[in-house]
């Protein structure tokens, strides 16, 4: 079985299956478009991402590595966030430090699939909660001037999603 | 302040998984979250509701955008409400990019007459 090196920000050399990079878009084209030879042994310099990081995300591209396509999404299959499966969803019981990381790298490394699923944990940890408790979970600070926060409140009152 | 290390499209992409509603209230977390919401909303199917007695400064000071209007009227109407309705949808036209227009007559919880409109023609829909 073909493999390939590649190597993180912090020097770290990995040996992984083509197959298994080939879930990354980035290293896709590189290897299919701009032509880097893996067959002369040198790394693949993934700059922005650490090794902690790339260990990470090459168990999730292992285990998902032989998922067939997904289906081009509707609109309304595109707003589920209560489709990730249990596997991903232990994968992603992580500090929120490292999840972030992993969506940082899933981005650059152009993983459309882990960047979904990513995207839906967080929007899991954010539906139904009020402001505050919003600002407590991801420890944001409120910086609206005095009274701007009433002003926005009022105005929110005139939005009315439609079907 | 985690999230705000990832890119805005990033950001947009987790906002979309997530009902107008909460969006609403995630508008109310910091500036930065306001100002992403008010990305979002113009692209969601979402309208502005108004009626005679909408403060007009609060509607133009805003820098959200809207690709829908529902005017409400309650059921005892004057014609001078619908004129007030109209010099407050001019006031912030900029803020309309509209493709329709509602009007639903009754109150919020009772629906009496509906008409939608994509000129300043009303038609009755219901």
């Amino acid at each position: 079985m073909s493999t390939i090196k590649l190597e993180t920000s912090d020097g770290v050399k990995f040996t992984v299956k083509t197959q298994v990079a080939k879930c990354s878009g980035t290293i896709r084209t590189m290897l299919e478009d701009i032509g880097i030879n893996p067959q002369d042994g040198e790394a693949i310099p993934l700059s922005n991402v650490h090794s902690t990081i790339l260990q990470k995300i090459l168990v999730w591209a292992e285990h998902h590595v032989d998922d067939p396509e997904p289906p081009r999404d509707d609109a309304d299959a595109a707003k589920r966030t209560d489709d990730i499966c249990s596997w991903d969803e232990d994968f992603l019981k992580v500090d929120q430090r490292t999840l972030f990381d992993v969506m940082l790298a899933a981005n650059y490394l152009d993983m459309k699939q882990l960047i979904a699923v990513c995207c839906k944990t967080v929007a899991n940890m954010i539906k139904g909660k009020t402001a505050d408790q919003i600002r407590k979970t991801f420890n944001i600070e409120n910086d609206f001037p005095p009274g701007d926060e009433d002003k926005i409140r009022l105005r929110n009152q005139f939005c009315e999603e439609r079907r | 302040m985690d999230f705000d290390r990832l890119p805005l499209e990033m950001r947009q992409h987790v906002l979309n998984f997530l009902p107008v509603r909460d969006l609403l209230q995630q508008a109310l977390v910091c500036r930065a979250w306001n100002v992403l919401v008010g990305t979002l909303i113009p692209k969601r199917n979402v309208a502005v509701r108004l009626h005679a007695g909408v403060d007009r400064a609060l509607m133009v000071n805003s820098v959200r955008k809207y690709n829908a209007v529902v005017v409400y009227l309650v059921e005892d109407r004057s014609t001078s409400d619908m004129e007030k309705v109209y010099e407050l949808i001019d006031a912030f036209a900029n803020k309309l990019q509209l493709s329709k227009w509602y009007i639903k007559v009754g109150s919020s919880s009772k629906l009496i007459e509906c008409y939608e409109t994509s000129s300043r023609q009303f038609n009755c829909v219901l």
